[in-house]
């Protein structure tokens, strides 16, 4: 691989795994700790695969990619495919939570507002 | 006034939930409760209406952290000193509390857990293996020693009903267990029994018992280091 997109991936990687680190320090009651998971797991991967690219070169050229940069595009592309997928998931759930308790407080409200009228 | 709850998280347990909680008014009236019904699907609501139980509905499922945490939140708001955590499927005996809360006295504790393997050996089954990964992890972490890391029999202080009712991350699992310890907290064990339970579905399925060792594993092994 070229030394000069390998010092890229190290540098990025390094990068990621700060910043990740620092939301999760200092972003302290922001970040549930289910869903930091996969981006430190995301993040050590990455600096995993930037020092010793050799592992993704050998499974790229097994696989039969041209390139084994694509076969990284490639995986990456797909793991956020993934991620976007779980969090539209979540996002469904929250929204149907979400009308469940508005619409639970107006009734409440309504049954309050009629007993104070009798 | 009484100083102890008992916090009932129930997730469709209208198989069990009147056992319990009848067993708890007539025979330990000593002790306050709160049922937290967690959205249930059945009939644990109605039950808790009919047979006239203090009770928190919860309009939506939010699982048994964000149930829970709703009991430490009524809780703190009445003032109680001590906070149960305390299972609704009948699983969990209401008879060592006293045990527990006079260790959690006398030693000005934290956290009392409530342990099947205090004194008792742990048995080498697949079913354990989980429990001793979950204990492992967190002497390694902590260097110090909790026999039963996943009983959910758990007895908290005023401190930790506020610390939990209010922060984020501060789960009744393990994993906070070991965040605590490392932070300072004082954990300690009491010998208890349980029970199988009788009826229903525990919230941990076989199916999210991976799930959930794999959290445990990565949050008590590699997530703690980062968190203050």
């Amino acid at each position: 691989m070229n030394i000069f997109i390998q010092c890229i991936l190290i540098i990025g990687s390094l990068i990621s795994i700060i910043f990740v680190v620092l939301c999760i320090r200092w972003g302290r009651g922001r970040f549930r700790i289910d869903d930091t998971v996969s981006w430190i797991l995301m993040a050590f991967s990455l600096l995993v695969i930037s020092l010793f690219p050799n592992i993704v070169i050998s499974l790229a050229y097994f696989l039969g990619f041209e390139s084994p940069i694509n076969f990284v595009f490639l995986f990456i592309i797909f793991l956020l495919l993934q991620k976007v997928f779980c969090l539209s998931l979540q996002i469904s759930q929250l929204e149907y939570k979400v009308s469940t308790l508005v619409q639970k407080i107006a009734i409440e409200e309504h049954e309050r507002k009629t007993q104070e009228v009798e | 006034m009484k100083k102890i709850l008992l916090i009932i998280p129930a997730y469709n347990e209208a198989g069990n939930i009147a056992k319990v909680i009848d067993n708890l008014i007539t025979n330990y009236p000593q002790y306050d409760y709160v049922v937290v019904n967690d959205g249930s699907k059945d009939r644990t609501a109605y039950i808790c209406k009919d047979n006239g139980y203090n009770f928190i509905d919860l309009p939506v499922n939010l699982g048994l952290s964000g149930a829970f945490q709703a009991g430490l939140k009524y809780a703190y708001a009445k003032g109680y000193s001590y906070a149960v955590q305390f299972d609704g499927d009948g699983q969990h005996l209401p008879e060592y509390i006293s045990s527990m809360t006079k260790i959690a006295e006398d030693g000005e504790h934290d956290i009392v857990i409530g342990s099947r393997f205090f004194k008792a050996q742990k048995p080498f089954t697949v079913r354990m293996l989980g429990s001793f990964l979950i204990s492992f992890s967190i002497r390694l972490t902590t260097g110090r020693i909790i026999k039963d890391p996943t009983s959910g029999l758990r007895m908290f202080n005023r401190k930790m009903i506020e610390l939990f009712a209010f922060n984020l991350n501060y789960d009744p699992e393990p994993d906070t267990i070991s965040h605590l310890l490392r932070r300072g907290a004082t954990v300690a064990e009491v010998q208890v029994q349980m029970q199988e339970r009788t009826a229903g579905e525990s919230y941990l399925t076989t199916y999210k018992s991976a799930m959930y060792m794999i959290r445990m594993g990565l949050s008590i092994l590699l997530i703690q280091w980062f968190r203050n």
